[in-house]
């Protein structure tokens, strides 16, 4: 598979005991919040009412429009309070609702057998665990309508130091292969492939053990970003899927579900909790199973990694994931691990000039010119930048990584597509 | 909810460490093979030189950098690492002021007038040992005779070949010689030993300081056309062997090449820059009236870098935008 493997990006240490641990349960915390926000859906009308009490598993909150994501109540309890303007992680005021569990404990609900699976995973809260979290119902209706001949499950950690999904498909095999099973059963692909860390034998066996004769395990070296769906699917499919609007995956015969979508679609009732890698890159690091709505903090606290003032707390991986103002924000369905740094770890972004060596040029795996189209973004210059393929950028921050100088080129790079769709939405 | 303590910034949030004052230190280190083989050759000579550029040409940035009211970045060691290379252009026995004239050259028509380093469109390398040698021609190539008592000659091997042809030139410096350093052949500091510039250069290539394919394709061009036509006509013409050891052609591709600021950045770029320095060494050695043309070369493939900037590898997945996209099989499944 040598002309597959994925050209460019950054090799970082992998901490291979990582996949060794187990996942913790945490206990839940006081209060859960849950913002009414789906990623890739908009915003969800809330179903419960203030002093309300819910059932562990109930729908709080939906989306209007068919195919999206619900939300349900991690556990029983009562809803203390339903703010209209809190501020997520990515700085955007969203309505949320506050619960206080009371201990309740889950009571198994009868699943509805009658619905189709695409409703299913509607109204089971399900959404694909990518950078961006779209809803598994419209994947799935997609894939559906189009009809698709490759399945690739993705077990690749998104990020350096981030470990979940392989020790999921250890934990979890069993949920993996009821889901992979009724992915296959819905769509009927030709193949189905089974994307995995190749240096791990341990994760690469646990994948065999587990596929057997339901899927091809792919084993891959996980260079960043490997895992991002492109070159996911440029090494299974052989294809580069362009960055044209309206092409995807589907329009190469492929649909990709990662291993923790799979995981959730194969156990029964709705999606209330993540499986997330804690980490502070030196040498601790922790595998949780938490509830949606707990506060990153008290997972923090729980594990044993303090956040310390004047550091960062990362939600997601240290490469593309977002820092968090806020101890008390929440896990949600888009939070793919926590990351800690203290005060001395915290890069600072230098005000300086590019020297041009290259190297964002040389790793970059989408073959841009990074340092040009930060360049351009940085002075306003938002044709140029487009000319040059700016919204080819899949964000994966190895630029930025690697600039001697410092220069944040993924921070001008957003800055440039924020502007330029500002712009087109204000004509 | 607010908590100011924590510190908010946009992604990545971890760097690779990998910093312009490493690349410079680097590259510092790799000239201390070329400057031992210079000192072995000249004695002390080389060394003060080299102590005075390096000295000169920090205290000039220094200056600069008040003057046109720029953070000091000093510590960046770019300025020992320029004025260091500059030393390795220079006889041993270039008087003081002339470094110290060249050092200010360097600095500010390389680095300061335009904006500081990464802005400078040429190498202030080379616009100093342009600026001497057109200013200081005999200064600059009147080279002393190596330390040793049985000199051969006391031109250097290209003067020789300009001089004297092929034949003679051939046969007063046997390629050994020319590789490995003597106290038999001279030139400037960096030029004695290309064996210790080669060191230096894999040191950088291995630690990724420069890319491999800038070095390589410079020695490529330059043996392509020497030996195309030294096929035509031996009796006018070098051996492409005695083109690559004699003079500045391995300190032209290790060290002066790769130059990040003046040199193109894609791959493709960087192959068509080393091929045509190297080709246009060749052609100035041979058709010009200046014996070494390696520099210049250099300088002037570096006049074309905004141009092969623009030989860019296509875009993921640009191959397919244009037809239908295709259904594709798994790959070795």
């Amino acid at each position: 598979m040598g002309s597959a493997r994925m050209r460019g990006g950054v090799s970082l240490p992998l901490a291979f005991e990582g996949f060794s641990r187990p996942f913790e349960a945490l206990p839940l915390p006081s209060r859960l919040t849950l913002p009414l926000i789906q990623d890739e859906g908009g915003v969800l009308e809330p179903r419960v009412k203030k002093n309300e009490t819910v059932r562990a598993g109930q729908i709080i909150a939906e989306n209007p429009r068919p195919h999206m994501a619900a939300l349900h109540a991690p556990a029983a309890g009562k809803v203390v309070e339903i703010v209209s303007s809190f501020r997520d992680l990515r700085g955007r005021a969203v309505p949320a609702v506050v619960i206080e569990p009371d201990g309740t404990p889950a009571q198994a609900e009868a699943p509805a057998a009658d619905a189709d699976p695409v409703s299913s995973a509607a109204a089971r809260g399900l959404v694909d665990f990518d950078r961006r979290t779209p809803p598994l119902a419209s994947k799935l209706n997609d894939a559906l309508g189009r009809g698709i001949e490759t399945l690739i499950v993705n077990a690749l950690d998104q990020e350096p130091f981030l470990f979940s999904r392989g020790r999921l498909l250890k934990e979890e095999g069993e949920a993996v292969r009821r889901g992979i099973a009724s992915l296959r059963a819905l769509l009927s692909p030709g193949k189905t492939v089974l994307v995995v860390e190749s240096r791990v034998p341990a994760v690469r066996d646990a994948a065999k053990a587990m596929a057997g004769e339901a899927a091809y395990v792919f084993p891959l070296a996980n260079r960043y970003p490997q895992a991002a769906p492109r070159m996911i699917a440029r090494a299974v499919l052989g294809a580069e899927i362009p960055y044209t609007a309206g092409v995807t995956v589907a329009d190469f015969g492929g649909l990709i579900v990662d291993v923790e979508a799979a995981a959730a679609l194969g156990r029964e009732g709705p999606l209330t909790e993540r499986f997330l890698t804690v980490s502070d890159g030196r040498g601790r690091r922790h595998n949780v199973r938490v509830a949606l709505g707990t506060p990153i903090g008290e997972i923090l606290e729980h594990v044993g990694i303090p956040p310390a003032p004047g550091g960062k707390i990362i939600a997601g991986g240290p490469m593309s994931g977002l820092a968090a103002a806020d101890p008390g924000l929440p896990v949600t369905k888009e939070t793919t691990g926590v990351f800690v740094q203290g005060p001395s770890e915290v890069i600072r972004p230098a005000d300086a000039v590019c020297i041009k060596c290259g190297l964002c040029v040389e790793k970059c795996p989408m073959r841009l010119m990074p340092f040009l189209i930060a360049g351009f973004s940085e002075k306003c210059r938002f044709d140029d930048a487009e000319r040059h393929d700016l919204f080819a950028c899949i964000e994966c921050g190895c630029c930025a990584y690697l600039c001697p100088v410092g220069i944040p080129l993924l921070q001008f790079i957003r800055f440039g597509k924020q502007q330029i769709l500002a712009r087109r939405n204000a004509a | 909810m607010n908590d100011p303590a924590f510190v908010v910034s946009a992604p990545p949030h971890i760097h690779s460490g990998y910093t312009v004052r490493r690349l410079m230190l680097a590259s510092i280190a790799a000239m201390l093979p070329p400057l031992a083989a210079g000192f072995w050759a000249f004695g002390p000579d080389a060394l003060r030189v080299a102590a005075i550029a390096v000295a000169s040409a920090a205290a000039w940035d220094l200056l600069l950098q008040r003057i046109f009211g720029r953070p000091l970045s000093i510590a960046d060691g770019s300025a020992a690492a320029y004025g260091l290379l500059f030393a390795l252009l220079l006889p041993a026995s270039a008087p003081w002021w002339l470094v110290c004239v060249g050092t200010l050259v360097l600095l500010l028509l390389g680095k300061h007038v335009y904006g500081g380093l990464g802005c400078n469109p040429f190498n202030g390398v080379l616009i100093a040992y342009a600026a001497l040698m057109l200013s200081y021609p005999g200064l600059m190539q009147d080279v002393p005779p190596p330390t040793a008592e049985d000199i051969m000659t006391e031109s250097a091997p290209l003067v020789e070949l300009k001089d004297k042809g092929p034949e003679d030139a051939e046969a007063a410096f046997p390629l050994a010689e020319l590789l490995v350093g003597s106290r038999k052949v001279t030139g400037a500091i960096g030029e004695i030993s290309p064996l210790a510039v080669l060191a230096g250069g894999i040191f950088l290539i291995a630690t990724r300081t420069i890319p491999w394919i800038i070095p390589a394709a410079f020695l490529a061009g330059l043996a392509a056309l020497s030996g195309l036509f030294r096929l035509l006509d031996p009796e006018t013409y070098a051996s492409p062997l005695f083109h690559l050891l004699a003079g500045g052609a391995f300190l032209s591709a290790f060290l002066i090449a790769p130059d990040w600021p003046t040199s193109p950045v894609t791959r493709a770029g960087r192959l068509v820059y080393g091929l045509l320095a190297g080709a246009l060494a060749f052609a100035i050695r041979a058709w010009s009236q200046w014996p070494e043309g390696a520099y210049f070369a250099v300088f002037l493939a570096s006049l074309l870098t905004p141009l092969l900037d623009r030989l860019r590898p296509a875009v993921f997945g640009a191959r397919f935008t244009r037809r239908r996209p295709v259904r594709h099989r798994p790959a070795g499944l």
